[in-house]
């Protein structure tokens, strides 16, 4: 990926959700759309890059939020790294499969949101959370993680299977 | 040494990454959130740009955008009909445009000059980028005089509270969010009790006393205590009360009283008033769009 690319990502994504996040929300809850382009970019990347990709879209996220500072940065961190890493050692070219990796990653940084919110004495209840939170944001995510993959017919490992 | 490195450089970074997120997080929960205020202005500058052209590309637009849709139905008819109505309609649009926000200005005019309160008027630039917390982004920073834990108001009643400022721009936490907690008293009982965000366009109104008067369709206002808010403001209305047996308070759902939905421009309260503030009466049903 070029350098370039990530910086411009970087404040487009960031732009597209503060400025028009609030329209995406269905019942008070939007997609992901920072973890989305983690994702995008995760699976090809070196798994060093996907943390470090994963730490500037997180902190990123938690400026233009009422989260502290490194919240996210610390779930996207660990969600880059899991996401290379397991692109490298799994078979995962196929639409659907990518669809649950993107559903699975959602719901494991909000887990690390969680169990960071419980560690700094933000708690809040954990079903609760994650009945009314975690797992609608995950399926809202998948789904527009979806529509993108359709819409560009090709799926983001697409390209590096083939290269392989 | 560096054959160590290349080999645990994925570890290594990892941890780092990791470590820095724990740091930061532990420097702002501990009340030292001043060690990352310069971090937090750096980002926020490195956006802001994009986002104010944004703002003002995405208006440009969606008069264009309007102008063409206008054209677009006009063009089943003749052409001279076609340029005459477009023309009109283009005007029509900018017109009720500037009467919708006009109305809206007034409104805010109305409360200031009314309540006489040292107010401040703000557009709402941007949302929260989570689902996790309820903020906003103002067009006022500490050039124009804002400051952490100023009240932010509109027409309808309160909408928060100011969190982060930046020279230019302000972080605002929203009624709605989990973390906001308001001291209110219901307005007709003068029960007291803490009102806390509920993520939605609701909130919840805890440790009212057991035995305390409290029925649906009380209206909420702010009680003064805690020095943050002054005292009179409405917060809402109560919806439903729950009273759990084995619990020592009762609590009730609110809705309330602003649509943080339609929110566009905001007051910022910059001087907290000892006295009880005078609302305008009736004025929080009256929403202006």
């Amino acid at each position: 990926m070029s350098i370039l690319i990530f910086p411009v990502a970087l404040v487009g994504i960031t732009v597209l959700q503060v400025t028009w996040g609030e329209s995406f929300r269905i019942l008070g809850i939007g997609p992901d759309l920072f973890l989305l382009l983690l994702f995008f970019l995760s699976l090809p990347a070196e798994p060093e890059t996907a943390i470090a990709m994963g730490f500037l879209l997180g902190i990123y996220q938690d400026t233009f939020s009422g989260s502290p500072l490194g919240l996210r940065a610390f779930s996207f961190s660990l969600v880059g790294f899991l996401l290379a890493k397991l692109a490298k050692e799994l078979y995962l070219s196929k639409l659907m499969t990518q669809a649950l990796l993107l559903f699975l990653a959602v719901c494991a940084s909000g887990l690390a949101t969680l169990l960071n919110l419980y560690f700094f004495r933000l708690s809040r209840p954990f079903l609760e959370t994650l009945l009314g939170l975690i797992l609608p944001e995950a399926i809202y995510t998948t789904l527009a993680g979806l529509l993108v993959m359709v819409i560009l017919s090709t799926p983001p490992l697409r390209k590096v299977h083939h290269e392989s | 040494m560096l054959r160590l490195f290349t080999k645990y450089r994925r570890t290594a970074a990892l941890g780092l990454a990791l470590l820095a997120s724990f740091l930061l997080m532990t420097f702002q929960t501990r009340q030292q959130g001043d060690l990352v205020l310069p971090i937090k202005r750096a980002l926020v500058a490195s956006i802001t740009p994009a986002l104010r052209l944004t703002n003002l590309i995405t208006t440009s637009a969606s008069h264009l955008w309007q102008g063409y849709l206008d054209l677009r139905k006009v063009r089943q008819e003749n052409l001279r009909l076609r340029e005459e109505i477009s023309s009109l309609k283009e005007r029509f649009n900018a017109l009720q445009e500037s009467a919708l926000e006009g109305k809206r200005l007034r409104s805010l005019l109305e409360l200031k000059e009314e309540t006489r309160l040292p107010l401040k008027a703000a557009r709402v630039i941007g949302a929260d980028s989570t689902n996790w917390f309820r903020t906003i982004f103002i067009n006022k920073g500490s050039e124009d005089g804002i400051g952490r834990n100023m009240p932010v108001l509109s027409p309808e009643g309160i909408v928060g509270r100011v969190v982060e400022v930046m020279p230019r721009a302000a972080k605002v936490q929203l009624v709605t969010d989990p973390s906001s907690s308001i001291a209110a008293l219901i307005q007709r009982s003068r029960v007291m009790g803490l009102v806390t965000g509920e993520l939605g366009t609701r909130a919840r109104m805890r440790y009212l006393p057991l035995m305390a008067e409290v029925e649906v369709g009380d209206r909420v206002v702010t009680s003064g205590l805690g020095g943050v808010f002054p005292k009179g403001i409405p917060v809402g209305k109560i919806e439903r009360v729950d009273r759990k047996g084995g619990s020592f308070f009762q609590e009730a759902r609110m809705s309330l009283s602003v649509d943080f939905s339609h929110l566009e421009e905001v007051l910022v309260l910059t001087k907290v008033p000892s006295a009880e503030v005078r609302w305008l009466q009736g004025k929080e049903q009256e929403v202006t769009r």
